[in-house]
């Protein structure tokens, strides 16, 4: 049955994170020296710090077992303590206060990827030809051939230096500044991941729209409102919801870069601070939410598609 | 009632309907007819003839980049100068249409339920109760059990998606129906039971049906009038009983006499020779004069008129626009006359060695679905059978019956799980054990033509360079052709077409180079998967022709894969009727198909001749 299913998809989910935090945790082992001048860092050796990493680490027991252990701990959401970005404070301190901002920022280019660039695509594959769809093609053609970074730096310019509507760096407090603040980087964000769904989402409509059954549907003298979004607008939905998964997570991967450009205290900003620090413990805490949220993106993904396709929900059903 | 119904006038009447391009090449010329209320007109011609275009021109609901100009009038509505707006409301409600290809026409993500609520008048949409007991009265109405309502389109087989689609078209009891080639992607006998209930419900309602199709047999087991169309234009419009006894122009006799028979073998298959022409090029001449034998200059001074010719015999007004029809009209009675009379001697079987033994053959998919459930499905079940040298072996059957599988076996294209297959003396049931010499000798053996010629040859490559490349591969083995000009020779076309790519063939001439790609080697063992099922009548029994001649000349044997009985009578001296996997009757042709045995076969045989029981209704 389908709840069978959706805990199946789970299950598998929780696998593939146990994998990542195996690989997360041999960084330690991995990263140059032993685990103990990794753990160590720049600070000074004192006898006492040696003997708190090691107990904190169980560095004296078989690797398997510090995993184990490690592994008991993050599971408790104890990360350890950073080294050296925020030397001392809890990594798990650190992922939250950071993780809200690259939340915000995502979410706020999700909303405008779906209220612009998703509605944009569909009408231009409906329209397909005429001047609407002319200008929304050429528009995603260049959006797609620009990198980001000089999409990002352009925008920066004419909006920030030039026109000064939006600020050019920092987080600013308050709803509305903070809404001020990650326009541009969340304009940058949309429009490239818009570009790619545009063109997507412009094929599937057009795609849709020549089908036999759109054909019939207008034959049978079904009302333009009914075809468009009974047939139309839910079959194009398919291949986009498929892609979706792809899309968020560009999504996720796009921020952390745009999070450098607009030098937001961001995950990503993090995660590239305490990589050139060699801040393991930093470095395991990101890594693995990072990876959680792509597991979970994915998840999301198949059970929506559960929800719109009866094709996948029938496999579901008689699989389980 | 209608007003055209209470009057007797024509409830559709047509009047030099144009369809053009928009850069103006004519596809469609000067298409004219009337069809009175509850009539049924079948509209045949070969592909390309012009008859989707028609009937979509009739509802307004032509393809993109295609206009249409001329007078239709639909029972007081101009079709051609109303607004898309002004029609809306006619559609479904005053005329409908069926589309070709019921896998296609339904919303995937729509249930049956659906599907037809939302087609039925307002007045029975609106309540839960009303609706769902209107939707089960419809279910009912095309055969379907009311559990289908709650089904997706892709848990219903093709005969049930068609009664579904017309269910849905004619929800709000429409006084046309337009079918075009509702049948043409089904299976044999489905075919038969879904043209019944188009035939059943046209009756019992009344109902104007223009039905298009490509096939005469069944343009005349349903039709009242029959209207043939050529290369865009319209040659004769008869009575359905007069176009079956005594066709009017040399087109329809040529289409009739290519039929292939059901009941008897036939020396020699009729065909008509040549192509057919653009219908741009055509409009000012007889379009058919390139490939008629009694063309004279007559015929190719001006458009030859669709003139009245009805004679006494005629339930009907008959059309025909042939100018010589009253000097050659006895000359066609004749050929008709003679055709009818001379059923042919099969020759008898060839009883040579046994080329390939196949033994309790069984082939078993196991899939692992995406959660790790293993399922099973068997498509091939303990098939036997010998095929001796220069015999030819047919294999009955529908879609899904194991036909293909069957070939792909041999062909080594697929392991079979289970039996043996033996080819000449070797083993070559799994043919990665073979050595690589031995393959090859395998492979020059066997080869296979293809039901899909434009998917079976390489588009980029030129005929002459694909025809080399199988013919260096065939290069040492005497019984291959040494030469592109005498392998072309071979399937009936000049050196010249050795310069042509594909894409510049007919399809019948495409079918020919694939025959000839697989001559190139010599084989002894041709596998023919639906040979001809994509071609149109007229070059179906040009390609039979070819095919029986090579047999004749090199001995070489043939599997016949088919559902066409009466491909399966012409060609083939033994048949299998193969049903689910499981061979369910064998025997030689002639017997097996005049007596059969088996409830199956009977089905068959009963169903292409047009006595299909009502009430048997398999994919119910
Ligand atoms: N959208 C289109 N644009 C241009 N030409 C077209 C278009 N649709 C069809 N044609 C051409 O018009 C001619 C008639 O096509 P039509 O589809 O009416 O043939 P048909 O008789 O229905 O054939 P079939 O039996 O293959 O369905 C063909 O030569 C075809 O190539
Ligand atoms: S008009 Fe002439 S060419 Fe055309 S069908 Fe009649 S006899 Fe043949
Ligand atoms: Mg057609």
């Amino acid at each position: 049955m389908i709840a069978v299913f959706v805990l199946k998809r789970i299950g598998a989910g929780v696998v593939l994170l146990l994998v990542l935090s195996f690989l997360v945790f041999s960084l330690l082992s991995l990263s140059p020296g032993t685990p103990l001048q990794a753990l160590l860092g720049t600070r000074t050796a004192s006898p006492e710090l040696i003997d708190s990493l090691n107990v904190r680490y169980h560095l004296n027991d078989p690797f398997v077992v510090q995993y184990g252990r490690w592994l008991g701990d993050v599971v408790r959401l104890d990360l350890g303590s950073s080294i050296s970005v925020q030397g001392g404070t809890a990594v798990g301190d650190i992922l939250g206060e950071r993780l809200a901002l690259t939340a915000e920022l995502a979410l706020y280019a999700l909303l405008l990827v779906l209220t612009v660039g998703l509605p944009l695509g569909m009408a231009a594959g409906i329209r397909r030809g005429r001047r609407l769809d002319r200008a929304v093609s050429l528009g995603a053609t260049m959006a797609i051939s620009a990198p980001a970074f000089v999409m990002a730096i352009v925008l920066l310019y004419i909006f920030g230096v030039a026109l000064k509507w939006f600020p050019v760096y920092g987080t600013g407090t308050g709803f509305t500044e903070r809404v001020s603040h990650l326009t541009l980087p969340a304009v940058t964000l949309a429009t490239v991941l818009s570009a790619v769904l545009i063109r997507q989402t412009r094929a599937a409509m057009m795609n849709v729209m020549s089908q036999d059954y759109v054909a019939f549907a207008r034959l049978r003298g079904l009302s333009p409102r009914r075809i468009l979004v009974r047939y139309a607008l839910r079959n194009a939905s398919l291949p986009v919801i498929t892609s979706l998964g792809l899309i968020l997570v560009s999504l996720l991967s796009s921020t952390l870069f745009i999070e450098q450009v607009f030098s937001l205290p961001g995950i990503g900003t993090l995660l590239l601070q305490a990589v050139t620090n060699t801040d393991v413990p930093v470095v395991q805490g990101t890594v693995l939410i990072l990876g959680a949220a792509v597991i979970l993106i994915n998840l999301a993904v198949d059970l929506l598609s559960l929800v719109v396709d009866p094709r996948v929900r029938l496999v579901a059903k008689e699989g389980a | 009632m209608s007003p055209a119904a209470a009057t007797d006038g024509p409830l559709l009447s047509v009047r030099d309907l144009e369809v053009r391009t928009a850069a103006g090449r004519t596809l469609v010329h000067k298409a004219s007819f009337d069809l009175k209320a509850g009539e049924v007109l079948g509209i045949v011609g070969e592909s390309g003839s012009g008859k989707t275009l028609t009937a979509r021109a009739l509802v307004q609901a032509l393809p993109e980049g295609v206009v249409a100009d001329g007078d239709i009038d639909f029972d007081g509505t101009k079709i051609l100068q109303s607004s898309a707006r002004d029609l809306r409301p006619l559609r479904g409600s005053r005329f409908a249409m069926v589309l070709q290809d019921p896998f296609t026409a339904l919303n995937p993500l729509q249930t049956v339920h659906e599907h037809i609520r939302e087609s039925l008048d307002p007045k029975f949409r609106a309540g839960r109760v009303t609706a769902r007991a209107e939707v089960e009265r419809r279910l009912a109405e095309v055969g379907l059990a009311k559990e289908v309502a709650d089904r997706y389109p892709f848990q219903l087989s093709g005969g049930m998606r068609q009664r579904v689609v017309i269910a849905a078209a004619l929800a709000r009891d429409p006084q046309l129906l337009i079918a075009d080639e509702p049948t043409t992607a089904l299976d044999a006998s489905t075919q038969a039971q879904v043209l019944d209930l188009l035939r059943t419900l046209q009756r019992e309602r009344g109902m104007a049906l223009i039905l298009i199709t490509h096939d005469l047999r069944v343009a005349f087991s349903v039709s009242d009038s029959i209207m043939v169309m050529y290369s865009g234009t319209v040659l004769e419009h008869a009575p359905a009983s007069s176009m079956s006894a005594a066709p009017r122009h040399p087109y329809s006799l040529g289409l009739l006499l290519a039929e292939p028979s059901v009941t008897h073998y036939q020396d020699t298959l009729s065909f008509i020779p040549g192509q057919v022409p653009a219908a741009d090029t055509v409009t000012s001449r007889c379009a058919f004069a390139d490939r008629c034998r009694w063309s004279t200059p007559s015929c190719t001074d001006k458009a030859p008129p669709l003139a009245d010719i009805t004679r006494v015999e005629d339930a009907a007004r008959h059309t025909s626009a042939c100018v010589r029809i009253a000097e050659i009209g006895a000359q066609m009675d004749d050929a008709m006359r003679s055709h009818a009379a001379r059923p042919g001697i099969a020759p008898t079987p060839t009883t040579g060695a046994p080329l390939l033994q196949v033994t309790d053959l069984g082939k078993t998919y196991r899939s692992n679905s995406l959660l790790g459930r293993r399922t099973q499905t068997t498509v091939l079940k303990g098939v036997s059978f010998t095929l001796a040298r220069g015999e030819s072996l047919g294999l009955l059957g529908e879609t899904g019956s194991g036909k293909t599988t069957t070939a792909r076996c041999i062909l080594g294209l697929t392991a079979a799980t289970a039996g043996s297959i033996e080819l000449d003396g070797v083993d070559i049931t799994d043919y990665r054990r073979l050595r690589g010499e031995q393959r090859a000798q395998v492979r020059g053996k066997v080869q296979v033509v293809f039901q899909d010629p434009y998917a079976s040859l390489n588009p980029s490559l030129t005929v002459g360079a694909a025809l080399s490349e199988a013919l260096s591969a065939g290069a040492g083995n005497e019984r291959a052709p040494s030469s592109l000009e005498e392998l072309l020779g071979l399937v009936g076309l000049s050196s010249s077409y050795a310069v042509r790519k594909p894409s510049a063939l007919s399809g019948g001439e495409r079918q020919r180079v694939a025959i000839a790609r697989s001559l190139a080697v010599g084989p002894e063992l041709l596998i023919c998967d639906e040979p001809v099922a994509a071609l149109d009548v007229s070059v179906q029994a040009q390609v039979l022709e070819l095919l029986r001649d090579i047999r004749s000349r090199f001995k070489t044997s043939m599997l016949f894969i088919t559902h066409d009985l009466s491909v399966a009578r012409q060609m083939t001296d033994r048949t299998l009727v193969l049903r689910g996997g499981e061979v369910v009757e064998a025997g030689p042709t002639a017997q097996l198909l005049d007596a059969p045995e088996h409830a199956y076969t009977q089905s068959l045989v009963a169903a292409v001749s047009g006595h299909a029981p009502v009430t048997a209704r398999s994919d119910r």
